[in-house]
C-alpha cells in the first residue's frame, strides 16, 4: 500500500541525492484532497 | 564504484534498480545482503510446502497512488512477456483477476464479522471530519486520543484495525 510507495520514493530520493542525478522525482499527488475520495469518506462515515 | 545494500526488501531493491536505471551503475557492482532465502522483504508472495499461499502484507497494486513505484515498474521489462513492462503485466493481471472478498474480517470463532456498518455516532463523524481536514501543522505531535473520543475506539472501524495491530507477525500493509 502506501508503505510500498514510501519505500520506493525514499530509495529514489536517496539514490538521486547520493549520485547527484538531475531528474525530478514525481510529486506526491494529494489523492486525499480529491473530491472522489472525500465523497467516499463521507459515504463510509455514514454507513 | 560499488554499492552495498544491507537487506533485500522492496525499498533496497528499488534503490538498486534506480542505480542501474538512472545512475548507469552496472548490476555486477551492486551487492545486496539478505539473511532470508528470498528477497523482497514483506512484499512477498509464495506457495508454501503444504500448498497454501502466503502473502505477509496487504497489496493494493490497483490504484494510481503508487507514483514512484509505477514509474519504476514501467521501466522494468517483464521476464515472461517480451515487450511488456512489469507495470503492464501487473495491470493486465488486475484486469483478469478482479479482487473478490466475501469477508473483510473473521472473529476468533471463525464467524464473519458484519462490518458493513461502521457504528459511528454523530460525534464520531464530526471528529473524523475535523481530523480529515486538519493540516500536518495542526496535527503536530498530538495523539489520536486528542482527536477522537472513547466511543470511536469501540466502533466497528476500530474493530478493523485492532486485530491487525495485535498480530505478532511483521506486517507491511
Amino acid at each position: 500500500m502506501f508503505t510500498v510507495e514510501y519505500s520506493v520514493r525514499a530509495a529514489q530520493m536517496a539514490v538521486y541525492q547520493l549520485m547527484k542525478i538531475d531528474r525530478p522525482v514525481l510529486p506526491v499527488t494529494r489523492h486525499d484532497k480529491s473530491l472522489a475520495v472525500i465523497f467516499a469518506t463521507l459515504q463510509k462515515a455514514f454507513a | 564504484m560499488k554499492a552495498y545494500f544491507i537487506g533485500g526488501g522492496i525499498g533496497l531493491l528499488a534503490g538498486a534498480a534506480f542505480l542501474v536505471r538512472d545512475a548507469q551503475l552496472p548490476g555486477r557492482d551492486i551487492v545486496i545482503c539478505e539473511a532470508q532465502p528470498l528477497v523482497g522483504g514483506s512484499l512477498d508472495g509464495a506457495q508454501l510446502a503444504n500448498g497454501a499461499y502466503s502473502l505477509r502484507g496487504g497489496r493494493m497494486l490497483t490504484t494510481d497512488h503508487y507514483e514512484c513505484t509505477w514509474d519504476l515498474l514501467s521501466s522494468i521489462p517483464s521476464l515472461e512477456h517480451p515487450g511488456l513492462s512489469v507495470r503492464d503485466e501487473t495491470i493486465a493481471f488486475n484486469v483478469e483477476n478482479p479482487a473478490h472478498s466475501r469477508a473483510r474480517l473473521v472473529d476468533r470463532n471463525r464467524f464473519k464479522v458484519d462490518v458493513s456498518h461502521m457504528g459511528f455516532s454523530a460525534r464520531d463523524r464530526l471528529e473524523l471530519l475535523r481530523l480529515t481536514e486538519a493540516s500536518e501543522e495542526t496535527l503536530g505531535n498530538s495523539r489520536i486520543t486528542d482527536w477522537l473520543s472513547p466511543g470511536f475506539f469501540e466502533s466497528n472501524f476500530q474493530e478493523f484495525r485492532q486485530p491487525r495491530l495485535r498480530q505478532p507477525v511483521r506486517r507491511n500493509p
